[in-house]
């Protein structure tokens, strides 16, 4: 009766596998904070232009998009070379931007708890302007002439973050 | 047979159906963080508008060439930097560039007691505002005592960028940038001078000092045509 005995020719045990779900969770968790949800696909070229000095946006759910570039290849022979704007996943001209404003409004205010506050966050709205670098300034200009018009006075100008430090 | 307990659960599948959510939200999702310019668009109709001094308008002007026009001056990309921060500054107290107003010390300490007094008599709904003002009220006054009213003027510019319809949108963004660099450049040197130290190594609250001691006043002015 040897305390040691011998394992001899006993199968090496199998690696357990039973803490693979708690790694994937643990993924899949880090997955779910860190990244936001896709809003829309481009279907217009925009490279936009580098900056140093600007912020971060906190509130995604105050702001509604504005995409403006030429429109991708596909598309050019429907809509031409020239700077368009995109707004919900289609092309769209000037003045539908004044439904679009008015909807991303509501669909702030419905998801407020109260109407005081879905009014009161209504106003904080942000324009969200994706600009292609190349694109015009009047083009630029006639929509934000007609943000003022709608009093959507908050714009943001995406650009890509090049801060060395 | 009938002592037999309720069989386990098989959680073999378990990786799996994790790892199908796993990659749903790989997908679904974006890690790009946007970062951007924020601006106030003027009201459409103003109900007052506000009588500027011209010379305390600092205008750019920008054409279809791209040429960057400042105060009458034609300048390349990397001059507007700081070109920007000495008329900002304006330390020579210059005829043309904006005035500097000396600030007393009962303004501030006025602001600050009424800030304090809207804290006090706040309710749940305009709390987070009444506290910001009440901090920042508070670092002006810091900020007056350690710097004195030879640095610490109210500049009463206001800079206004122009661009005729044909000017890049690239070259406005670099231009707000460059003009926001220059509120940067006045912000850390005054710091160094004061304390010698660099901006990363500042604490939060005097870079909010520096801040509100130079606040960036630019204006969305519409675009004009008439610039040749």
């Amino acid at each position: 009766m040897s305390k040691f005995r011998k394992k001899g020719d006993k199968k090496a045990p199998g690696i357990s596998t039973a803490s693979l779900p708690d790694i994937v969770f643990i993924l899949l968790f880090f997955f779910m904070v860190a990244t936001v949800s896709k809003e829309e696909d481009l279907i217009v070229d925009i490279t936009m232009p580098n900056a140093e000095q600007c912020a971060r946006l906190e509130d995604k759910s105050l702001e509604a998009y504005i995409n403006i570039g030429s429109p991708v290849q596909e598309l050019q022979g429907q809509y031409g070379l020239e700077p368009r704007i995109q707004l919900n996943d289609a092309i769209k001209d000037i003045n539908h931007l004044a439904q679009y404003i008015e909807e991303k409004r509501q669909s702030i205010k419905q998801q407020a708890p109260n109407s005081e506050l879905g009014n009161k966050l209504a106003k904080k709205m942000i324009v969200s302007l994706k600009v292609d670098k190349d694109t015009k300034l009047g083009t630029l200009d006639d929509i934000k002439q007609e943000l003022r018009k709608l009093n959507a006075l908050k714009v943001n100008y995406v650009v890509n973050d090049v801060a060395a430090e | 047979m009938a002592r037999r307990g309720t069989p386990e659960i098989n959680a073999g599948s378990m990786a799996d159906i994790a790892f199908l959510l796993l990659i749903f939200f790989l997908v679904t999702t974006t890690m790009e963080k946007e970062s951007g310019m924020m601006r106030l668009l003027p009201e459409l109709e103003q109900i007052d508008p506000e009588e500027v001094n011209k010379r305390n308008v600092v205008d750019v002007l920008v054409n279809d060439q791209n040429k960057i026009l400042l105060k009458g001056e034609l300048l390349s990309m990397f001059e507007v930097r700081e070109r920007m921060a000495e008329i900002i500054l304006n330390e020579g107290n210059k005829e043309s560039w904006p005035e500097n107003i000396t600030i007393n010390r009962e303004e501030l300490a006025a602001r600050l007691l009424q800030a304090e007094e809207t804290f006090k008599s706040a309710d749940k709904t305009n709390m987070r505002t009444a506290t910001k003002t009440l901090k920042k009220a508070t670092l002006r006054l810091k900020a007056f005592d350690e710097f004195g009213n030879r640095i610490f003027r109210k500049s009463k510019h206001v800079v206004s960028i122009q661009s005729t319809r044909g000017a890049d949108y690239n070259t406005y963004i670099e231009l707000s940038d460059q003009i926001l660099l220059a509120y940067k450049t006045i912000r850390e040197r005054t710091g160094s001078k004061k304390w010698r130290k660099s901006w990363g190594e500042l604490n939060k609250d005097e870079k909010k000092m520096l801040t509100l001691m130079f606040p960036s006043n630019i204006s969305e002015a519409q675009t004009v045509q008439g610039v040749e």
